[in-house]
C-alpha cells in the first residue's frame, strides 16, 4: 500500500520535469518569439496605416469631393491645425473605427459643416489626438471645411466621465461650437474612464 | 514506465503546452475588445449593401416617405406614401423593411406609376408572393407588401427602370394609445437590429423545451438590412398630423422639432420640422387632453351586413382609491446590459433602476438580474429595502457595463422561477430596448411560467421593440412603460410606481344590459381575456355583436380583495364615426388567433393558420398569412440586363459616440514582456547549453 507523501509526491515530480523541460526547450523562446509578433501584427498594421494615411493626406485632401451634399462615410470633409501643438491634419466624415483608425473623424452624432449646430470631431488620444493635451485656453485652431476656413478659439478645456459624454454633449446650447473629443488620461493603459474636451469656438471678428 | 516512452509523453506534452500557450495569446490578442466598440465598426460595414452588384456604385431607390396621420378620438387612420426613384442605370428590384406601430392594421395599398393608379389585393401570402414573381418575370411593374414578423413590413417593387419613379401608398389603422393622462402616438421610422442565435427560432437554447414546432413565421429567417449613416443617408421623411375630436390641453414631441397650427376648437394641425426629417429614431406625439372634458365612456359602433362591429373605452375611477395601503412587493429588475444598450440606453436604464429603488416602500424587496450573452444576478433572491442594501445595490447598479448579445430568455425564465411568497406580490421589471429575435419563445415563455407574478417592462433607447414590450407585459398581465430620449427619467419612473403602488383591479368581468336593465349577450369580445385594471390605463375592447349596445356597461373586478362594480350609462346622443373599425376588430381577432397558434397543439395549427388567412381575405388585411399584391397590367418591353435585386438600407439609429483609444498600446506592451521573458531564456539556455531530447 502506498502512503500519502508518495502520492502526493509523484505529481509534483512530474509537474516540475515538465517545468524543467518546459523551461529548457528551445522551441520556448521561438515560441514566444513568434506570439510577440503575432500580437504586434495589428499595432504594427494600425501605425503603417496611419503612417500612409498621413503620407496621403494632401493629395486626399486636394482630391475631395466638391459637392457637399455628397459626401460619404470616409470623405475627406475637413482640416484641422493648431500651430502650438503642431497638429495639422485631415478629418474625416463619420467616426467609425475604421476611419478613426486613419484621421479624426467628424462625428455623424453633430452637425454637418454646412449646417448650424454642435459639431464633434473624434480622434485617438495615442494617434492624432495625443497634441489636444498640449492646447491651452485662448489660442487659435483652424479649421477649414468645403464652406471654406473658419479661426476658432480655444474656449473651455474639460474632462468628462465616459458614461456622461453623450448626455453631455446633448445639454450642449452652443450651437457655433466644435469640440474635439480624444479618451482621457493619454497615458491610461486599457479602456480610459474619461473624455478629453476641447471646445472651440468662432472667433469674433474685431470691430473695425 | 520505459523510458523512451516516458520522453515521448513529456515531449508531446511540451509541444502541447507551447501551443496551447500560443494559442491562448492568439485569442487573447484577437479577443481583447477593442476600446472604440466593434459596433461602430460593424454598423459600418452595413453600408456595402447599398452597392449595386459590382460594388461600384450607390442606389438607394427610397427617396422619399410621407406621412398623414388623421388622429381622432379613439383611432388613427395613417396614410405612409414611400417614393421610390431609380437614379441608377440598372434595371431594380427595391425592397424596403419597415416597422409600424404595434397594433396597426394594413388596411389598403395603391401603386402608382405616372397617371396609373393600381390598387392592391390582398392574396394568401404564397398566391401573392407567385403573382408577384410572374410579374417580375414578365418586366411588369409590381408591388408587394408582407407582413415579415411580428411589426416589421417589407414592400417589394419590381422593375423599376432607369429613370422610374413609383409611389406605393398604403394606409393603416391602430388605435389611439392611451397611457396615464395622455395619449402617445409613436410612428417608428427605424427598428432594431432584432438580436438572436442563430438565424431561426429553431436555435435558440430551450430552458423548458416546447412540446411542438415553432409558430411557422418563427421558421422564416430574418433579413437584416444594410444600415446607413447621416452623410449616406438619402432618403427623408415628411410627416403631418391632423388631430380632431379630442380636448387638447397641449401637444407636444420628445423626440422631434414639429410645428402646430390651431384651426379651431378640438382641431390641430401637426407638421415635423424640415430640418428633423431623418429617419434615425421612432416619431413619438404625446398629446394631452383636458382630463375633466374626458367621458368616462367612450363607444363607437358600426353597423355592417354581418352585424355591429365596436370599440369600448372605459375610465374606471380607480383614483378613489389612491392613499390606500399597497400591496408589499418582491419586486426583480431584469436589466439588459448587452451592447445594443451601450451608451445613453444603459445611462438611462441606470437612472431609471436608481429612481425605481428609491421609491420603493420599507415592507417591499428586490433583487437586481443584468443579462447580456449571459445572466447574473445581485443577490440570491430577495433583500429587505434598507439604506444599507441600497446603498449596495447603487454600487451595483454603477458597475453594469454594456456588451454581448441579448440572450433574455434564460435570464427570463430565471426571474420568472424565483419564489413567490403570500405576503408580497411578485413583480418583473424589464428594462430592455427589445433588440431580440425570438418574441414568440419569449411569450410563451411567460404564458407558461408566469403563475401569479406581474411582468411590466421598461422600453429604452431611440427606437424600443415597442411590439414585444407591449405583448410581453399584455401576457405577463403589466403594463409597458417607455424611457424616450430627452424624457425626465423621475416623472416616468414615478408615474410607473403610482401604478404599481394603486390596487390594480383584477378578474375583471364585464356586463351588458339594455335601456329597460335586461342582461345583453355579446357576440365576440377581444382581447378574449380581459386585462386587469391600472390606474390611468383604461379598458380597450374591440367587439361583435348583432345588436348594437344601447343601455348600460357594467365592468367588476376585485380591488385589494373587494368586489366592486362600476356602471356606466351608454350615451345615445354622441354619435361617432370610425371608418375601418370592422377592420380594427377583424385584426383584434386575428391577433386572439396568432397568440392561441403560439400555444396551441401541432395538430390544431393548420385549423388556426386557416381561420387567419380566412379573416385577412375577409377584412382585406395584411397578415402573417396574406399579402397585399399589386401588379402593372400592360406589358414592358424587357430592357437588356438583368435585374439587380437592391435591400434599401436603413438609417443607423441615433446612438452613442465611438471612444477614442485603440488598444495598440496594451498589445505592444503584452509583445514587449513576451520578449523580454524570450530573450534571458534563449541567453540562459545558450549559457547552461543542455540540448534538446537526449534520451
Amino acid at each position: 500500500m502506498k502512503s500519502a507523501t508518495a502520492d502526493t509526491a509523484a505529481p509534483i515530480a512530474a509537474t516540475t520535469r515538465l517545468l524543467g523541460e518546459l523551461l529548457t526547450s528551445r522551441r520556448l523562446p521561438l515560441g514566444l518569439l513568434f506570439a510577440a509578433l503575432l500580437i504586434a501584427v495589428r499595432p504594427v498594421y494600425h501605425l503603417t496605416l496611419r503612417v500612409v494615411s498621413q503620407w496621403q493626406a494632401e493629395r486626399l485632401w486636394r482630391d475631395r469631393p466638391q459637392n457637399s451634399q455628397l459626401v460619404f462615410s470616409g470623405d475627406p470633409i475637413a482640416w484641422l491645425s493648431h500651430r502650438e501643438s503642431g497638429l495639422d491634419t485631415l478629418v474625416l466624415l463619420d467616426g467609425n473605427q475604421e476611419n478613426l483608425n486613419r484621421f479624426p473623424c467628424w462625428s455623424m452624432a453633430g452637425s454637418m459643416p454646412d449646417r448650424r449646430g454642435l459639431k464633434i470631431i473624434l480622434g485617438h488620444r495615442d494617434a492624432h489626438f495625443r497634441e489636444l493635451g498640449l492646447m491651452s485656453q485662448g489660442e487659435t485652431v483652424q479649421l477649414k471645411t468645403q464652406q471654406g476656413g473658419q479661426t476658432f478659439v480655444v474656449d473651455q478645456i474639460e474632462i468628462v466621465e465616459k458614461e456622461q459624454l453623450g448626455d453631455h454633449l446633448i445639454m450642449s446650447q452652443d450651437r457655433d461650437a466644435v469640440v474635439l473629443v480624444t479618451c482621457y488620461p493619454f497615458t491610461y493603459t486599457g479602456s480610459a474612464p474619461h473624455r478629453y474636451l476641447v471646445w472651440l469656438r468662432p472667433q469674433k471678428e474685431p470691430l473695425v | 514506465m520505459p523510458i523512451h516512452s516516458s520522453l515521448v509523453y513529456g515531449y508531446r506534452h511540451r509541444i502541447a503546452i507551447v501551443k496551447l500557450a500560443f494559442i491562448l495569446l492568439f485569442l487573447w490578442s484577437a479577443a481583447t475588445p477593442s476600446p472604440a466598440g466593434a459596433g461602430d465598426h460593424r454598423d459600418s460595414a452595413g453600408v456595402l449593401t447599398g452597392y449595386d452588384e459590382e460594388r461600384n456604385e450607390r442606389i438607394l431607390p427610397l427617396k422619399e416617405t410621407n406621412v398623414h396621420l388623421e388622429i381622432t378620438g379613439n383611432a388613427v387612420h395613417a396614410r405612409v406614401r414611400q417614393t421610390f426613384f431609380n437614379d441608377s442605370v440598372a434595371r431594380l428590384e427595391a425592397l424596403y423593411n419597415f416597422p409600424l406601430p404595434d397594433e396597426a392594421t394594413v388596411t389598403d395599398m395603391f401603386m402608382q406609376i405616372g397617371e396609373r393608379r393600381i390598387r392592391g389585393v390582398v392574396q394568401e401570402k404564397e398566391t401573392a408572393r407567385q403573382t408577384y414573381e410572374q410579374a417580375k418575370r414578365s418586366g411588369r411593374r409590381a408591388s408587394l407588401i408582407e407582413h415579415q414578423r411580428q411589426n416589421l413590413f417589407e414592400t417589394r417593387v419590381a422593375n423599376l427602370q432607369p429613370g422610374d419613379e413609383i409611389t406605393i401608398t398604403f394606409t393603416y389603422l391602430t388605435p389611439l394609445p392611451r397611457v396615464d393622462d395622455r395619449y402617445e402616438l409613436v410612428f417608428p421610422t427605424v427598428f432594431g437590429a432584432r438580436y438572436h442565435m442563430g438565424h431561426t427560432d429553431d436555435g435558440m437554447v430551450e430552458l423548458h423545451p416546447l412540446s411542438e414546432p415553432p409558430p411557422v413565421q418563427a421558421q422564416a429567417p430574418l433579413v437584416q438590412p444594410g444600415r446607413v449613416s447621416e452623410a449616406e443617408n438619402n432618403h427623408f421623411v415628411t410627416l403631418t398630423a391632423n388631430v380632431a375630436g379630442i380636448p387638447v390641453a397641449d401637444i407636444q414631441s420628445p423626440s422631434h422639432e414639429i410645428f402646430i397650427d390651431h384651426h379651431g376648437e378640438r382641431h390641430f394641425a401637426v407638421e415635423l420640422s424640415p430640418v428633423d426629417n431623418l429617419p434615425n429614431r421612432d416619431f413619438v406625439l404625446f398629446i394631452e387632453p383636458y382630463l375633466d372634458e374626458e367621458p368616462q365612456l367612450s363607444l363607437v359602433q358600426s353597423h355592417q351586413a354581418d352585424g355591429v362591429h365596436g370599440m369600448l373605452t372605459l375610465y374606471p375611477p380607480l383614483e378613489d382609491v389612491i392613499g390606500t395601503d399597497p400591496t408589499p412587493k418582491d419586486i426583480v429588475f431584469l436589466v439588459d446590459t448587452s451592447g445594443s444598450m451601450g451608451g445613453l440606453p444603459m445611462q438611462q436604464a441606470k437612472d431609471g433602476l436608481k429612481a425605481c429603488l428609491a421609491m420603493l416602500h420599507d415592507r417591499d424587496r428586490f433583487n437586481i438580474v443584468r443579462f447580456s450573452s449571459d445572466f447574473s444576478s445581485y443577490t440570491q433572491t430577495y433583500e429587505s429595502v434598507s439604506s444599507e442594501n441600497l446603498s449596495r445595490a447603487h454600487a451595483y447598479i454603477d458597475n453594469l457595463a454594456s456588451g454581448g448579445g441579448t440572450e433574455m430568455q434564460q435570464a427570463l425564465a430565471h426571474v420568472l422561477d424565483l419564489p413567490e411568497s403570500p405576503e408580497h406580490l411578485k413583480m418583473v421589471v424589464l428594462l430592455t430596448d427589445g433588440d431580440v429575435g425570438n418574441e414568440n419563445r419569449l411569450l410563451a415563455l411567460v404564458q407558461r411560467t408566469l403563475g401569479n407574478a406581474r411582468l411590466f417592462s421598461f422600453g429604452i433607447g431611440s427606437a424600443p421593440n415597442e411590439h414585444l414590450l407591449k405583448r410581453i407585459s399584455e401576457q405577463g398581465q403589466g403594463v409597458a412603460n417607455f424611457l424616450r430620449n430627452n424624457e425626465d427619467i423621475g416623472q416616468v419612473v414615478s408615474n410607473f410606481i403610482e401604478t404599481i403602488n394603486t390596487p390594480v383591479l383584477t378578474d375583471v368581468t364585464l356586463d351588458f344590459s339594455d335601456r329597460a336593465g335586461n342582461p345583453q349577450s355579446i357576440r365576440r369580445i377581444y382581447p378574449s381575456r380581459i386585462p386587469d385594471l391600472f390606474l390611468g390605463r383604461p379598458l380597450r375592447l374591440l367587439f361583435q355583436n348583432d345588436q348594437p349596445i344601447t343601455g348600460y356597461v357594467g365592468v367588476g373586478g376585485y380591488l385589494n380583495g373587494r368586489w366592486v362594480q362600476y356602471d356606466f350609462a351608454v350615451d345615445q346622443g354622441r354619435k361617432t364615426h370610425l371608418p375601418g373599425l370592422e377592420k380594427l376588430v377583424g385584426s383584434a381577432q386575428i391577433k386572439d388567433l396568432t397568440a392561441d397558434h403560439l400555444t396551441a397543439p401541432y395538430d390544431q395549427k393548420a385549423g388556426i393558420r386557416d381561420q387567419i388567412v380566412a379573416l385577412g381575405l375577409k377584412y382585406q388585411l395584411v397578415t402573417p398569412y396574406t399579402s397585399r399584391v399589386a401588379v402593372e397590367e400592360r406589358l414592358q418591353k424587357m430592357p437588356d440586363g438583368s435585374l439587380t435585386t437592391v435591400r434599401v438600407p436603413i438609417m443607423r439609429r441615433a446612438n452613442g459616440l465611438a471612444a477614442t483609444a485603440t488598444n495598440d498600446f496594451n498589445l505592444l506592451l503584452a509583445a514587449a514582456l513576451l520578449l523580454a521573458l524570450a530573450a534571458p531564456l534563449y541567453v540562459l539556455q545558450h549559457t547552461f547549453g543542455r540540448k534538446e531530447t537526449t534520451a
